[in-house]
């Protein structure tokens, strides 16, 4: 079930064309990762999404309804901004204890008690949070926009600034609070590792116009195909494989590759729009073909996302 | 809108205040050297109508020490808010527009009218101490201090914020200035009201709370005007 839904989304600014024709669905529970890079359009559409700013044309839904129109709705959604929005001279429960005021949170005092453990900061709960470090700061944030127990959770660029360490502290809790509490997070950032880390879903902007939209998994595995590479002997072998390939319906494509200048190894580059790997060696053995080694091949998110930019490019 | 909700935000940008010793302390200051500044002219000047003066101070001065303590606060909940972020989180609360801005125009209007409440009280205690004689606040000027003061201070302090809110940070910036030469001029004038004796009745008291009340009102309509679009986009 779809809990985030955009269609045909417009937004310009004046003459400017922030967003152009944005289409896409996060499902209930999905970690979604909306990458691109500065000034591609993501915190537009988060706004847009969170109904601080209205769509030109087209429609940005959750729950599917509009937000700007449906302020109970925003009980349902928590928010963690690129900045942290707390308060510096209150002190970490104070600031839970507003926030929890303001989204009418029943038994406040059990609730924040129970998020300032979870962010592990309940020891320091009374100190005024301006002497809390960046990465104190942010889980501190992040337990705000928990506080009403949201079913969604807008995050915009959260590691933004902070060191390794508090970036891998983040992360964790991201993913602990997906796979625990199954909530749904949309997930603004130009971190490429960070997305391939914790997301379920990418999509990939560029200028105000989504270029890729995939399951991570997908989009890693080769556009919901299998990537095969299969080193073999000699030329003759990568010959011989690209005849016996030819014609094979979960065959997309062979490419061979002479790594070497003429010299061994020899890598034979399959695509194929299925699973069929143990078919595809089998095959290939039987063929007579002399196999050193077979890999499956999954691109990282760099390679994705820069083959995406780089294409996205020539287009214009 | 609910008032619980205004409550919630009144009460944090009141005790975000009281928290900040520095702003504080300006605020205190200032109704410090505005009852220095006034309650002199009792020993300098001669044949003065101790008592007409005297009141007709309370009720000239007073909004204009809430405004200008108002107008110090206010950058704090407003501007400080934009400038870090915080109200776009704010904006993203299951919140009435009009709720916050208000609970914030409360929020800072409240310790704004108490420093104009304390400097009537030391304006009191000091004239009393420099002319010797019994003077207390008429039923105009207390009546003046106790209601129409504070609804002037909360339309102040919400027109000081609409401004803040709705306006970017370089057009903020030239509003500020204007504003804080205005009420420069504005306590200028009221102190030369103040200081001629100029009428203190209930008639007087009743024209003050209708322009108080009216600016009420236009405070409360210009909530119509403002939206969170217009908001969000005046922070880049």
């Amino acid at each position: 079930m779809s809990v985030i839904t955009i269609e045909h989304l417009h937004k310009d600014f004046g003459r400017l064309a922030v967003l152009d024709d944005i289409n896409l669905e996060v499902k209930r529970g999905e970690v979604f990762g909306f990458l691109g890079p500065n000034g591609a359009g993501k915190t537009t559409t988060i706004r847009i999404l969170l109904g601080l700013l209205e769509p030109t044309s087209g429609s940005a839904l959750v729950f599917g309804k509009r937000l700007s129109t449906e302020d109970g709705l925003r009980r349902r959604i928590g928010v963690l901004l690129e900045h942290d929005a707390l308060y510096k001279r209150m002190s970490a429960y104070a600031n839970l204890d507003y926030c929890a005021r303001l989204y009418d949170v029943e038994d406040r005092e059990e609730r924040i008690a129970h998020l300032l453990h979870f962010v592990d900061l309940f020891e320091r709960k009374d100190e005024p949070i301006a002497r809390y470090s960046t990465g104190m700061r942010r889980k501190l944030a992040i337990a705000r926009a928990l506080v009403h127990e949201p079913e969604i959770l807008f995050m915009d660029e959260p590691t933004s600034g902070l060191d390794p360490e508090a970036q891998t502290m983040i992360r964790d809790l991201i993913s602990e609070l997906s796979a625990d509490k199954q909530i749904t997070v949309f997930f603004n950032s130009h971190n490429l590792y960070e997305v391939q880390r914790i997301c379920t879903k990418v999509a990939i902007l560029r200028e105000g116009r989504i270029k890729t939209c995939d399951d991570l998994q997908n989009l890693r595995a080769g556009g919901g195909g299998v990537q095969l590479e299969v080193t073999v002997s000699g030329a003759d072998d990568a010959q011989r494989a690209r005849e016996l390939l030819e014609g094979i319906g979960i065959v997309e494509a062979v490419k061979i590759n002479d790594t070497g200048g003429g010299q061994q190894p020899w890598k034979v580059h399959i695509s194929l729009n299925g699973h069929g790997n143990p078919q595809i060696i089998k095959l290939l053995a039987g063929g007579g073909v002399r196999i050193e080694e077979a890999v499956r091949v999954t691109r990282s998110l760099e390679d994705i996302y820069l083959e995406t930019m780089e294409t996205a490019g020539e287009e214009q | 809108m609910s008032n619980n909700k205004i409550y919630t935000v009144a009460r944090r940008e009141f005790l975000d205040i009281i928290h900040d010793k520095s702003t504080l302390i300006a605020g205190i200051l200032f109704a410090a050297w505005f009852v220095w500044l006034h309650a002199n002219m009792f020993t300098l000047r001669e044949g003065i109508d101790v008592l007409s003066v005297f009141n007709s101070s309370l009720i000239y001065l007073t909004p204009m020490v809430g405004a200008f303590i108002g107008y110090i606060y206010s950058g704090k909940a407003f501007l400080f808010e934009k400038t870090e972020g915080i109200i776009e989180t704010l904006l993203a609360a299951p919140l009435n527009l009009r709720t916050l801005w208000i609970g914030k125009a409360i929020g800072v209007a409240f310790p704004a009218w108490i420093a104009a409440l304390l400097f009537g009280i030391g304006f009191t205690v000091v004239v009393q101490g420099q002319t010797e004689a019994a003077v207390f606040p008429s039923g105009p000027a207390i009546f003046h201090v106790l209601v129409i003061v504070p609804i002037f201070a909360v339309a102040f302090v919400g027109l000081i914020g609409f401004s803040q809110l709705a306006l970017g940070m370089r057009e903020n910036q030239v509003v500020n200035l204007l504003l804080f030469l205005g009420l420069f001029g504005g306590l200028s004038v009221s102190g030369e009201f103040a200081h001629r004796g100029l009428i203190s009745s209930w008639e007087l008291i009743a024209l003050l709370c209708g322009i108080a009340v009216a600016m009420l009102l236009v405070t409360w309509c210009l909530g119509g005007v403002l939206s969170k679009e217009r908001i969000v986009r005046s922070i880049q």
